[in-house]
């Protein structure tokens, strides 16, 4: 008995000192240690530059023209610059790749608004030393209208006013997409009506430009070692659904020259361990849950500000009951939106009743003032509506998909519902994709949605959205005076005037139809670390604070 | 023997072709598909990715070619990971899961086996109820808290250990602690009933009366003979943890093939969903084979055709 | 002439008796193991607060009360409250009915199923059982949670969806383990003479086999039932589960769990909830086992321990 006994017992015992013995030896081998370094590395400057972020998934691709998800574009934005991009946090357009901003005195746009003709700077270099020139502006902006390239994405369509650009999309010939290197250093490109946002475009991934030799190796030609841009930073490493690590671009052409020397992209989909990891000191910077906003609220490191992005409830328009305007008014009033932000959010966030976010040319403040919370205004309107105190309504379902947020929203609405109009709703909780399928066909009565801008212009978040022929009218909200209001101020290029069109199309869809019910615009709530210097936020930032401008970060001695 | 082996490998096949139908018709009936997200596709930009893709044929076509390069080894190529390999996907997945899990089972047998032998051997005593009721309460909660708790004491309260990915040997342990609880305990309690049984029969019984020393009974015959069932459940347990869980990889961010698994269905990634599939089924299959030829080797009563 | 009755009537009172005597031996031996009678009162304990869900919560479990959201246990709340403002005592309360009828409902069907896919292999001769049991290979190769996705998609993830849907992909493993433990009875020598006598094979099966194998059957199925529960844990944590504001405490936790260093409450109690019911039915499964088995150790005369330990 006593040796097996022993015997077992020494079995045991050699696994743990093992395990113990292995864990105590590689203890020393700490790679993931803060950033190490208190030694000077001048000017205050910690020795290792080096930023450690979260990013949330796998980026889909890194392909400009194709980019579409917030980590593909967050990493392309490091890679790759355009022929112009944001000058400041105010989102001004200076120019980058080209020599100066085009305008109708320096011949740059032609009386008509249909000519540009862009000047590019003669230092332009690819990462690997190589002259960038117009030709290959040509060849990406092309490119975007490829169908087996940016044909297949979301974007080009914003860049259909390139004439021959729809065409090739439809499978003609990329030939006559009228984009072209005049010589060297200048590009011209013909439109087909005037576009005032066409700067704004052009600063953007999707005219971000690639070289036809690198992109004809393959498929795989976005692996870091066969990537080539031509941005402060270069692609070094890509170990799939793990990290992403960039360093700086020693033949970065730019005036905005990066001080950082890595970017270290963690790939962490689970936020709570991702904040674990900020605290362990892993990450530099990291968003904060919603369920800890509470406990950073005073936090030194908090970085809070707004962002470019609506959400509320999403009717559509032509099931009942919602297909009737007062029932619409009825929900819209009934949603005690500053409870919802101040007490179920802890403050993150910023109760609305406008679809247009501030900071958005043609956002007016007092935009849907009629629908704010009063539950006795909106058991008035189910009234008008013909459905006094909910009396002959259908079945009504809330449907949304299966993420933690949607399911917090959404039984708050269902109870405020409920608690202001006496009405019982159903929440339909459906898997992400299901979801996506139905939302996409329309196949709802009502769901949470919004919009989260792609560049800061109200062009971005009318016409596209609630035009009748728009493919991404979700709600099937049709309006002929919206139409044209649209149609006008597409064609403007005076900004006063566009506001203005935009503003009365705005107060069409939502003061008059009540086609979209806001709630609130959503915050950007972060953590960074002390020694994260220079860090300049924007409204349309991707993912990170910052992340147009990470040129402009440095971490400090620490 | 070798018959054996070879009648079994012969049905790997169909039973491959079965899976491969049925999760080829799963994936085309559920809902939604690889291009849907929170915005619309522009229709020509759908039109054009079903064309490049092949997906605007119709479905029995889609299939046939499938079958087609999946004979030649092609396994297509990712729609969530535009244009990667299916695969090179599986391979870099498979890799770090089948060394999470092969640690991980070592640890769960390692501890597992003498725990339930001693437990059996000291039945009924404080060190019985101790070491199972030990690891069984490491066992009785999901593995999801299990994994954040280790996560909050050791990453977050004692910085002891990182938290994420997947690369040095710090940031295995807690993953590997996680995955080996709930097999530990199953291994030691299934043990320590098995190694029971073999201590109530009539040879043991005759060996003792023979005056054979303890160890020598308990080595001989017991472990021998115990060990049987125990293999059969190792099996199953290996292939569990070998095709990665994807709790446990989301949590501690481990770039493994469970974590991809899960994400291509959201995704309706197809290449990826039909590729892990087989390599799933193929991964099963094997393993279940290995129990049973390891059956014959230890336990020479049974018999096969 | 009442001492003696007719043999052939005592015969018929006796056989019965005997067979029924191995349950209740089995129920016997159960009622003295303390451990599994502890689990078993914990068990019956959450079974009976979940009757009674609507009598004992405190408020109504989708109450959402804003002045009162995120705090701890109080005299009001005794298990605090959640993001929204809910009592999670009337939460976990409720909860229960979810949990424990998930794990013993989907064990049924997976059972159901499993009991006879594996008889039918056991006696169906060697051609029969090979094709089955390449059925169950593929149907255990396959990936449940696609399988999942596809039911719930179609039919919506309502409790019954959940039962039919886990029940499912569960039963696999007990078909093998039925089969296993048939095969393995027919080769004993009382099912081969039954076999000689004549009896005939659905005789057999259920006379012979099925008590016989029902008893590790029994084990594995109420192994099973928490292993519902934690099935019913991982789907609500990938956002599966039952649609809210429906939670059993798999959800419960998997809401809770991102928050877990602001508000630990919201992941203790449920957690607490699933890992006593979990190791409650480990001690009945054990209890359940040592019980069936009349050769089991515990079971011996103490006599026959003793004699076990040598110098």
């Amino acid at each position: 008995m006593t040796l097996k006994l022993r015997g077992s017992w020494l079995w045991l015992l050699v696994v743990a000192v093992a395990v113990a013995a292995a864990a105590l030896t590689a203890c020393s081998d700490s790679d993931d240690d803060g950033n190490g370094g208190t030694t000077d590395g001048g000017d205050g400057l910690a020795a290792d530059q080096t930023l450690r972020i979260r990013l949330i998934g796998e980026p889909t691709t890194l392909d400009p023209q194709l980019a579409a998800f917030t980590p593909d574009i967050g990493v392309v934005k490091q890679l790759w610059r355009g022929l112009f991009y944001y000058g400041d946090v105010d989102l001004s357009i200076v120019p980058a790749a080209a020599l100066e901003i085009p305008t109708v005195e320096n011949g740059g746009i032609s009386e008509d608004g249909l000519t540009y003709t862009i000047k590019l700077r003669d230092d332009l270099t690819w990462s690997d030393g190589q002259a960038l020139t117009a030709e290959d502006f040509e060849y990406s902006l092309k490119r975007l209208f490829d169908p087996a390239a940016g044909g297949g994405g979301y974007y080009y369509s914003y860049y259909t006013d390139i004439i021959g650009g729809q065409e090739a999309v439809d499978g003609g010939s990329l030939d006559e997409v009228s984009v072209s290197a005049v010589d060297a250093t200048t590009l011209e490109i013909k439109l087909s009506q005037p576009r005032a946002t066409l700067l704004t475009l052009l600063a953007l991934w999707p005219a971000y430009p690639v070289r036809e030799d690198v992109v004809s190796t393959g498929e795989s030609w976005t692996e870091a070692g066969t990537l080539v841009g031509n941005g402060p930073y270069v692609l070094s490493e890509w170990a799939h659904d793990d990290h992403i690590t960039l360093t700086a671009n020693e033949n970065y052409w730019g005036d905005d020259q990066p001080t950082l020397e890595t970017i270290d992209y963690r790939i962490q989909p689970n936020e709570g361990a991702a904040l674990i990891a900020y605290d362990n000191g892993e990450l530099d910077m990291t968003p904060i849950p919603l369920t800890d906003a509470a406990r950073f609220a005073d936090s030194p490191e908090q970085i809070q500000y707004a962002q470019l992005a609506t959400l509320g409830m999403q009717f559509n328009v032509t099931r009942a009951p919602f297909d009737n305007v007062d029932v619409r008014r009825a929900f819209t009033a009934a949603i005690d939106r500053d409870t919802f932000v101040n007490d179920v959010r802890g403050g993150v966030g910023q109760a609305t009743t406008s679809w247009l976010p501030p900071g958005i040319l043609g956002y007016d403040a007092d935009r849907g003032k009629d629908y704010a919370f009063d539950a006795d205004q909106a058991k008035q309107f189910l009234e008008d509506a013909g459905f006094p105190g909910g009396e002959g309504l259908p079945d009504i379902t809330l449907m949304v998909g299966d993420s933690q947020s949607e399911a917090l929203s959404s039984q708050f609405v269902q109870e405020q519902v409920k608690r202001n109009l006496g009405v019982d709703i159903e929440i339909e909780t459906l898997e992400g994709a299901t979801f996506e399928d139905r939302f996409l066909s329309s196949d709802f009565q009502v769901t949470l949605g919004g919009w989260s801008a792609d560049y800061a212009d109200a062009e971005n978040w009318l016409p596209s959205l609630w035009g009748t022929e728009a493919s991404n009218n979700i709600s099937l909200y049709s309006n002929t005076q919206f139409d044209d209001l649209m149609e006008q101020a597409a064609a403007e290029l005076a900004p006063e005037k566009r506001a203005d069109l935009y503003r009365q199309g705005e107060a069409i869809l939502i003061d008059e139809d009540v086609a979209f019910g806001p709630i609130y615009h959503n915050v950007k709530n972060w953590l960074a670390k002390p020694w994260v210097d220079g860090i300049a936020f924007t409204e349309a930032d991707s993912e990170t604070p910052g992340d147009w401008f990470f040129t402009r970060v440095s971490i400090k001695e620490h | 023997m070798l018959t054996f082996i070879l009648h079994r490998l012969l049905w790997l096949l169909p039973v491959l072709i079965a899976v491969a139908t049925i999760t080829f018709a799963l994936m085309h009936l559920v809902p939604g598909g690889p291009w849907d997200s929170n915005r619309r596709l522009p229709p020509a930009a759908e039109e054009n990715l079903n064309r490049r893709y092949g997906l605007d044929k119709p479905l029995p076509e889609q299939f046939i070619d499938y079958l087609a390069d999946l004979a030649q080894g092609d396994l297509g190529v990712s729609y969530r990971s535009l244009n990667r390999p299916v695969s090179a996907i599986i391979w870099d997945g498979a890799r770090v899961s089948f060394t999470l899990g092969f640690i991980a089972l070592l640890v769960a047998v390692g501890f597992g086996v003498p725990v339930g032998l001693l437990a059996a051997l000291r039945q009924n005593t404080v060190i019985d109820y101790a070491s199972v009721g030990f690891v069984s309460i490491g066992a009785s909660l999901p593995s999801f808290v299990t994994g954040m708790l280790l996560l909050v004491v050791f990453s977050a309260e004692l910085h002891l250990l990182p938290t994420a990915g997947w690369g040095s040997f710090r940031q295995a342990i807690m993953p590997v602690l996680a995955l080996s609880i709930l097999p530990a305990a199953y291994i030691s309690r299934v043990t320590r009933a098995s190694m029971l049984e073999v201590l109530q029969q009539d040879y043991v019984r005759t060996a003792r009366a023979k005056g054979l020393r303890e160890q020598v009974i308990v080595m001989r015959h017991v472990v021998r003979n115990g060990m049987i069932p125990v293999l059969t459940v190792i099996g199953p347990v290996a292939a569990a943890l070998v095709t990665g869980s994807f709790i446990i990889e989301y949590l501690f961010s481990i770039p493994g093939i469970g974590r991809t698994f899960v994400t291509s269905i959201g995704a309706r990634d197809y290449g990826v969903i039909m590729g892990t599939t087989l390599f799933y089924a193929f991964v099963v299959v094997l393993f279940n084979l290995m129990v049973d030829i390891l059956y014959v080797f230890v336990d020479p009563r049974i018999r096969y055709q | 002439m009442r001492e003696a009755a007719p043999p052939a009537a005592q015969l018929e009172l006796r056989a019965p008796l005997l067979y029924r005597s191995l349950w209740v031996d089995a129920l016997r031996r159960f009622s003295r193991n303390r451990i599994a009678m502890l689990g078993l009162g914990f068990v019956l304990l959450v079974a009976v607060l979940a009757l009674l869900a609507p009598v004992i919560d405190r408020y109504d479990p989708s109450f959402q009360q804003y002045s009162a959201i995120n705090q701890g246990p109080s005299w009001d709340h005794w298990f605090g409250t959640d993001a929204l403002g809910r009592d999670q005592w009337s939460r976990v309360v409720h909860g229960a009915r979810i949990s424990l009828g998930i794990g013993l409902l989907t064990t049924v069907v997976a059972l159901s199923i499993g009991l006879t896919v594996g008889l039918a292999a056991a006696l169906g001769g060697r051609s029969v059982d090979n094709v089955v049991m390449r059925g169950t290979d593929v149907a255990y190769a396959f990936p449940e949670l696609l399988m999942l996705i596809l039911i719930i998609s179609v039919v919506g993830s309502s409790f019954v969806m959940m039962v039919i849907a886990i029940g499912i992909v569960s039963w696999p493993t007990l078909a093998r383990l039925v089969r296993g433990q048939s095969l393995s009875l027919q080769e004993r020598d009382f099912v081969l003479a039954a076999r000689a006598t004549g009896a005939g094979r659905v005789h057999v099966a259920t006379t012979h086999l099925l008590p016989n194998a029902l008893g590790p059957v029994m084990v594995a199925a109420v192994f099973a039932i928490p292993l519902a529960i934690f099935a019913e844990a991982a789907l609500a944590f990938i956002g599966l589960g039952i649609p809210p504001p429906a939670a059993g405490w798999g959800r419960l936790v998997a809401d809770g769990y991102v928050g877990v260093r602001s508000s630990p409450h919201l992941v203790l109690f449920p957690t607490l909830a699933i890992a006593l019911t979990m190791v409650s039915f480990t001690f009945i499964g054990d209890g359940l086992r040592d019980a069936l088995d009349p050769r089991a150790s515990r079971n011996q005369p103490a006599k026959e321990r003793i004699s076990r330990r040598r110098p």
